[in-house]
């Protein structure tokens, strides 16, 4: 087996958490509010189904395979040649996700805060911290994590409590005014940024203790959903209907608090909470590509991997034309699909077509 | 023949660290302190037809100050004017922007301006406009506070007030007392947009200077200037404003006195803790407001011969302030509801979320309606206490009232 380390059940939730809400805290509030308006903060409940689905497809398929990775499992369902397509297809989604995640890492930074510094600069040193952790393996990647996570949870905890003077709690109401639609089309967004616990493939078979992912898994779920609804509730209750005008809401909401006066402009904060998240979130993301890169080629080691895949995704996250609008477009049309497709949909008919052949044995 | 690896590790390790150095010099666009003029405050007047005039109010530090930290500190330089007002005209808010920083030396910096004034004729004329670049450009910030000048919005910038370093300041610190309304930036679009165009803003006018000192005139919120479909419609003044604040829950600090003809004398109160809340109701197509407020009061001066350490002197207190407050807010209700039909007061919330459905459709005649909703009041004015004393000063030893 190439990868030697092993991990915990506290250490997957402290990879988990930041990979679901890094970027989701910062982008999806306004997507969420531009349909489902005043009930975006229940957006969050509904995307627990396709969370929830990806996890037990993930872990189900573990059970079957206990000791490989979706790269791995692929040729033992499909055989070798669909296999190895199959493979190369999660190659490729997970190494243009984590270029994606890249992209609006450099748009954020860029678009807020240092302005005139090249994307390029901003983004190729922070993809190559990544691709070194990355290249450290499992746990090096879930040590940071460790240290990280509980860092930028805190902080963004004490931004939402902070900033509860300025909320209005009334801008909840009127609740489902439209009925249940705009709200389940709003977490349509949501739904696809659930579903990327599929990932918890690359992990499960390097846990000490397998049934501990099961649990770890809905614990952070868990702990997801409720991070979600609170953002969401913060930018409600701040700035009702408006949050959907909004490119960042949670900056709105950092810029807002205002503590006896002197303890504000903490707008600082949210970046240094982003940057902390996306760190891991990158990382676990360039580590699943590597680690999948090797076992596809069959490689005896996958370190060697890391820096190759690194400067990948920093080049597939060069393409296309610099706009945010070109990128907000494709988050709003393709990506929920793209996404949903490839770790709900897919991997649950791997895991139809694992269980007819057990079947047919 | 270990000494090898070794050195080559720590060889390897000390250009590492040369190389991270490079990194550490800070970000790639930083700009020096001194590189940079710091906005304290924002003026817009309207120039021409078509032309703006953007002042702004620029912190400059006090020269020579390395000299004077030596010397013991120069009484002259704290009186020192601190700050200057520089100004451009533009086609429109960004294009103003471009030309005063054609005219300053330094970078300007927006990160530290808490306060934008407009002044009447900018406000008519394109307040959307400038509320747009005020809330799309990253570095300035939403949570600035925005005030309508009756004066010319450079005049305001320029004042050199006394107990605060800069007119910015007193606005700032005004506005955090929470006396008159306060309105940032951002909370003046959510309501615009929310409201299709109607909204409040705090109106200020410059004071007279304090005798002897001509050149410390000051800024003051007289008032605050109602917006209908996004265009200044007119002001109220600063009683009409403390109604409006009454009917939004936004009332923190308040005084009222009544003057009690039977028992001939004036009592004050003092509000302590006051709370608003709308009940709206719909029955057979009339639309109708309950306005329940509560209050806490503490009373302050009393010279009647009601006895307020008594219930029953406290009671008919009580109702004299309850008339108060409802005539302040029948007066409120006769302007702004009758005479501009703005509804400033979050009427049209209320209605949307009781009756979601009703509002639904309605939502297109409101123009039409809320000139016709009817008010009731639901008032409870509860006094806590009397303050340190009894009697009124005025009452002799023995004397019985």
């Amino acid at each position: 087996m190439m990868e030697q380390g092993k991990i915990g059940g506290v250490q997957l939730c402290m990879v988990m958490y930041p990979t679901i809400i890094a970027t989701a805290i910062l982008s999806l509030p306004s997507m969420a509010a531009e349909y489902a308006g005043r009930d975006m903060w229940i957006t969050p409940i509904w995307a627990f189904i396709a969370g929830a689905a990806s996890l037990l497809i993930a872990i189900q398929l573990n059970k079957m395979y206990p000791k490989a990775t979706v790269i791995e499992y692929c040729e033992s369902i499909l055989g070798k040649v669909m296999g190895k397509a199959l493979g190369f297809l999660y190659l490729f989604f997970y190494i243009h996700v984590s270029s994606l995640i890249l992209k609006e890492y450099g748009n954020f930074i860029i678009g807020n805060f240092f302005i005139k510094t090249p994307m390029i600069v901003i983004v190729a040193s922070f993809a190559l911290l990544c691709a070194y952790t990355a290249r450290g393996g499992i746990e090096v990647v879930a040590r940071t994590a460790s240290l990280v996570t509980p860092f930028a949870f805190i902080l963004l905890m004490s931004v939402l409590i902070l900033v509860t003077p300025e909320l209005t709690p009334t801008n909840m109401l009127p609740m489902f005014e439209h009925g249940l639609m705009p709200s389940i089309r709003g977490s349509l967004s949501i739904h696809s940024w659930y579903s990327e616990f599929f990932i918890i493939a690359f992990l499960l078979p390097y846990m000490h203790n397998r049934d501990e992912g099961m649990k770890a898994g809905f614990f952070t779920l868990l702990a997801v959903m409720i991070t979600l609804i609170l953002v969401n509730l913060g930018a409600l209750l701040l700035m009702g209907e408006e949050t959907a005008h909004y490119i960042y809401p949670l900056i709105g909401v950092a810029r807002t608090i205002s503590v006896a006066g002197f303890f504000q402009h903490l707008e600082s904060l949210i970046m240094v909470l982003w940057v902390a998240g996306t760190f891991v979130k990158l990382s676990m993301f360039l580590y699943a590509c590597t680690l999948g890169a090797s076992q596809w080629c069959g490689l005896p080691r996958y370190r060697i991997m890391a820096l190759p895949v690194g400067l990948l995704v920093v080049i597939l996250s060069q393409w296309g034309q610099p706009r945010l609008q070109e990128l907000d477009h494709f988050f709003n049309t393709a990506v929920p699909y793209y996404l949903l497709t490839m770790q709900v949909v897919v991997p649950f008919l791997l895991l139809l077509a694992a269980l007819m052949r057990r079947a047919a044995k | 023949m270990r000494v090898r690896p070794m050195l080559l590790k720590a060889g390897g390790v000390f250009v590492l660290l040369v190389l991270a150095s490079c990194t550490l010099s800070g970000c790639w666009d930083r700009i020096e302190v001194n590189d940079l003029a710091t906005i304290t405050a924002v003026g817009i007047d309207q120039y021409s037809d078509n032309l703006i005039e953007l002042s702004l109010q620029i912190y400059t530090p006090p020269q020579g100050s390395s000299i004077s930290m030596q010397g013991g500190g120069s009484k002259g330089s704290s009186s020192q004017n601190q700050s200057t007002v520089i100004s451009a005209t533009g086609i429109n808010f960004a294009d103003a922007v471009s030309k005063v920083q054609e005219k300053v030396p330094r970078l300007l910096f927006w990160g530290q301006n808490e306060v934008f004034v407009f002044s009447h004729s900018a406000a008519k004329q394109d307040i959307a406009g400038h509320m747009d670049y005020i809330l799309r450009v990253p570095q300035i910030r939403g949570s600035a506070l925005v005030f309508v000048s009756r004066t010319k919005a450079k005049d305001v910038l320029a004042l050199t007030p006394q107990l605060r370093s800069s007119s910015a300041d007193v606005l700032e610190e005004v506005s955090n007392l929470k006396i008159g309304l306060a309105m940032s930036a951002g909370n003046f679009n959510i309501m615009l947009s929310s409201s299709k165009g109607t909204a409040i803003m705090p109106s200020i006018e410059i004071m007279p200077a304090p005798e002897g000192q001509p050149q410390k005139r000051y800024p003051a919120i007289t008032g605050c200037a109602v917006f209908k479909d996004s265009k200044l419609a007119g002001y109220i003044d600063d009683n009409i404003t403390r109604g409006v604040m009454w009917f939004r829950n936004e009332i923190d600090m308040a005084t009222a006195t009544i003057v009690t003809e039977d028992q001939g004398g004036i009592i004050s109160a003092r509000l302590n803790r006051g709370r608003t809340r709308l009940k709206p109701r719909i029955s057979n197509g009339i639309w109708e407001m309950t306005v329940g407020i509560d209050t806490r009061e503490i009373l302050v001066q009393n010279t009647s011969n009601t006895d307020v350490a008594e219930l029953k002197g406290t009671r008919i207190v009580e109702e004299g302030l309850k008339q108060e407050i409802e005539k302040r807010m029948n007066r409120t209700l006769q302007i702004v509801q009758k005479k501009f039909e703005a509804d400033v007061f979050g009427f049209a919330e209320a209605f949307h979320r009781k009756y979601p459905k009703i509002w639904n459709k309605e939502k297109g005649n409101w123009e039409e309606i809320f000139p016709h909703v009817q008010v009731k009041y639901d008032i409870k004015t509860v006094i806590v206490n009397p303050g340190k004393r009894t009697v009124p000063t005025n009452r002799m030893e023995g004397e019985k009232g």
